[in-house]
């Protein structure tokens, strides 16, 4: 039996360890279509923002970075939005008020601070915690989707996006309104948590 | 002394303008960067309602739509042709749990005629049922979807109102009003 | 809608908590003032940050169809402004006043402020109906924060899982708060004070 216990660092995945970004998670994302679209959005300016706010900050005057970096977050929340209702107008339109507050998204604004914060941080780090919240953002629409109303809809461009029917009557048709959102977050951050203690893990 | 003092607040004051500069002219370049794709996808969907709206109603598309603040639908067009104008619209139509797009083309007193599904969010929504605009057609001329509040306490009424049918109500009643509006300052 | 409808809708059929999702994240947060303070605080903000937005929208954005760049000047004009008004608040005199202040200027930068300043501008509402419905709103947020809290405190008592203790257990409550707030039809209320 080892007598030893080491305390291992890690970072606890985004959404079901740290519960940040849960927003659009819990309500919007009830079909695979919109945890794609609004999963992406947030991944992507996360990822914009934590790898180009290092080098521009040099060029922003030290008292007016926060407020800038913050309009550069809005700005790419604005284009990502257009580019989604160019992509698939209805899936967009859809979204309502979730596509610009990818601008106000936690895992946006904990981007925004690193990249401002002084000294550098592993880009790779930065790329898997982003990778990991749309992975793990999508896998909970799906999810939501599959059981909640049967089927999976596909973000195809277009007016009418695809569809593929997977049960004949789902199980559970409260998972697609917020509470089941609420409820499917709160198991698998519980699940989550059984699997970092079974390894030795212990979320902060 | 004095003097130093002054000397000293004025490079400051450069700087604190130069920054400043910088800052507007930071956030210029994004207004115009964000403002240019606005216009550019709104052109693009502007066309695509034209010509929805054109195949609906058979009639010409008004060059101008008028701007209208409303939940979902964000224009209204003139349609000229023989006889009364009419006004077009194209509208998000739908609940938290499924939402569509479809074209309306309306009278000026806001009397909804005529109505097609464009697309929908998500598979088997109601609004895809064949005929089912068809409950409001000839409504919306100055009074809601039923024709009076107290109609639409009726359990008749309330038992055709599901969330999709309260919701197309909703958003018929906010169109026809702005229609109306539309309407009135063209006269 | 009648203001009654309105207020009703804001604040229980469409609550920003528990059926948009907004202010999941600092639902969590223990170190939270008191609630006078945090109804107060958001309610400032809020209400502050709705008609701004609709003006701007509705009197500017619109009429040259620009709409898109009220996310832009949410983010340049209208959080800076209204961070200088809750410091401005939060350095004078009273302890209450300064507590206000500075929740406030927390509250600024998240999804709860920019979230209910989009709903109550993107809705249709004249002004009036706009700072009614985020007042609302606010107030609706307030009241499920206060339940959730309840609950936590309860929840903290009992013998759960390991695994559950915590947030995901406040989730779970969260969830099925939800589904009785869902109970509240809004078709119903509408038709009733709409």
């Amino acid at each position: 039996m080892s007598m030893e216990a080491r305390r291992e660092p890690f970072t606890p995945d985004p959404l079901l360890g740290a519960l940040i970004g849960l927003c659009p998670v819990v309500a919007a994302s009830d079909s695979l279509a919109d945890g794609v679209i609004l999963g992406l959005g947030a991944a992507l300016s996360a990822l914009v923002l934590g790898l180009s706010l290092p080098s521009l900050k040099s060029l922003m005057p030290a008292r007016l970075r926060s407020p800038m970096a913050f309009a550069l977050a809005a700005g790419l929340a604005a284009l990502y939005g257009l580019a989604a209702e160019a992509y698939s107008p209805l899936l967009a339109k859809g979204l309502g008020i979730y596509l610009p507050l990818v601008a106000v998204n936690c895992l946006v604004l904990a981007s925004l601070r690193r990249g401002l914060r002084p000294g550098e941080d592993s880009a790779l780090g930065l790329a898997a915690t982003v990778f990991l919240y749309f992975l793990v953002s999508v896998l909970v629409a799906g999810l939501r989707e599959v059981l909640g109303a049967g089927r999976l809809t596909l973000p195809t461009p277009g007016l009418s996006p695809r569809s593929l029917l997977i049960l004949e009557s789902p199980p559970l048709r409260l998972l697609v309104a917020p509470a089941g959102g609420f409820m499917v977050l709160g198991c698998l951050a519980a699940a989550y948590r059984l699997v970092q203690r079974v390894r030795g893990r212990r979320l902060p | 002394m004095s003097a130093d003092k002054s000397n000293k607040g004025i490079p400051a004051k450069k700087e604190t303008l130069a920054e400043n500069a910088v800052a507007a002219a930071f956030l210029g370049l994004l207004a115009v960067l964000v403002a240019a794709a606005g216009l550019l996808v709104g052109s693009g969907a502007e066309r695509e309602e034209r010509k929805a709206l054109a195949e609906l109603s058979g009639r010409r598309v008004a060059p101008l739509a008028t701007a209208v603040g409303g939940q979902g639908f964000e224009r209204v067009y003139g349609l000229e042709g023989k006889g009364a104008r009419r006004y077009g619209a194209v509208a998000l139509v739908g609940t938290p749990r499924g939402s569509a797009l479809a074209a309306f083309v309306l009278a000026a007193d806001g009397e909804l005629e005529a109505a097609r599904l464009l697309g929908e969010g998500t598979a088997g929504q109601p609004y895809s049922r064949e005929g089912w605009f068809s409950e409001f057609l000839g409504r919306g001329a100055e009074r809601a979807y039923p024709r009076t509040k107290a109609a639409s306490r009726s359990p008749e009424a309330l038992s055709g109102a599901t969330e999709s049918f309260a919701a197309t109500a909703d958003l018929l009643e906010s169109l026809s009003a702005a229609v109306r509006r539309v309407a009135e300052k063209k006269e | 809608m009648s203001y009654l409808g309105i207020v009703l809708v804001s604040a229980f059929a469409s609550n920003v908590l528990l059926a948009y999702g907004l202010g999941v994240c600092p639902a969590f947060r223990r170190d939270r003032e008191s609630p006078l303070v945090s109804i107060l605080a958001l309610g400032l903000v809020n209400t502050l940050a709705a008609a701004a937005l609709w003006i701007l929208r509705v009197l500017v954005l619109e009429p040259l169809r620009l709409g898109s760049l009220d996310v832009l000047l949410f983010a340049v004009l209208v959080a800076p402004a209204l961070k200088y008004l809750a410091r401005a608040v939060a350095s004078l005199e009273s302890p209450l006043l300064r507590k206000i202040g500075s929740a406030a200027d927390e509250a600024v930068v998240g999804c709860l402020v920019f979230g209910i300043a989009l709903l109550s501008s993107r809705s249709g509402y004249l002004l009036p109906e706009a700072v009614l419905a985020s007042a609302s709103s606010c107030l609706g947020y307030w009241a499920a924060l206060v339940l959730l809290e309840a609950v936590r405190e309860r929840l903290e008592l009992s013998d759960l899982p390991a695994s559950f203790r915590g947030a995901p257990s406040v989730l779970a409550s969260a969830g099925l708060m939800a589904m009785a707030f869902m109970g509240i039809d809004l078709t119903l209320v509408k038709n009733l004070v709409g």
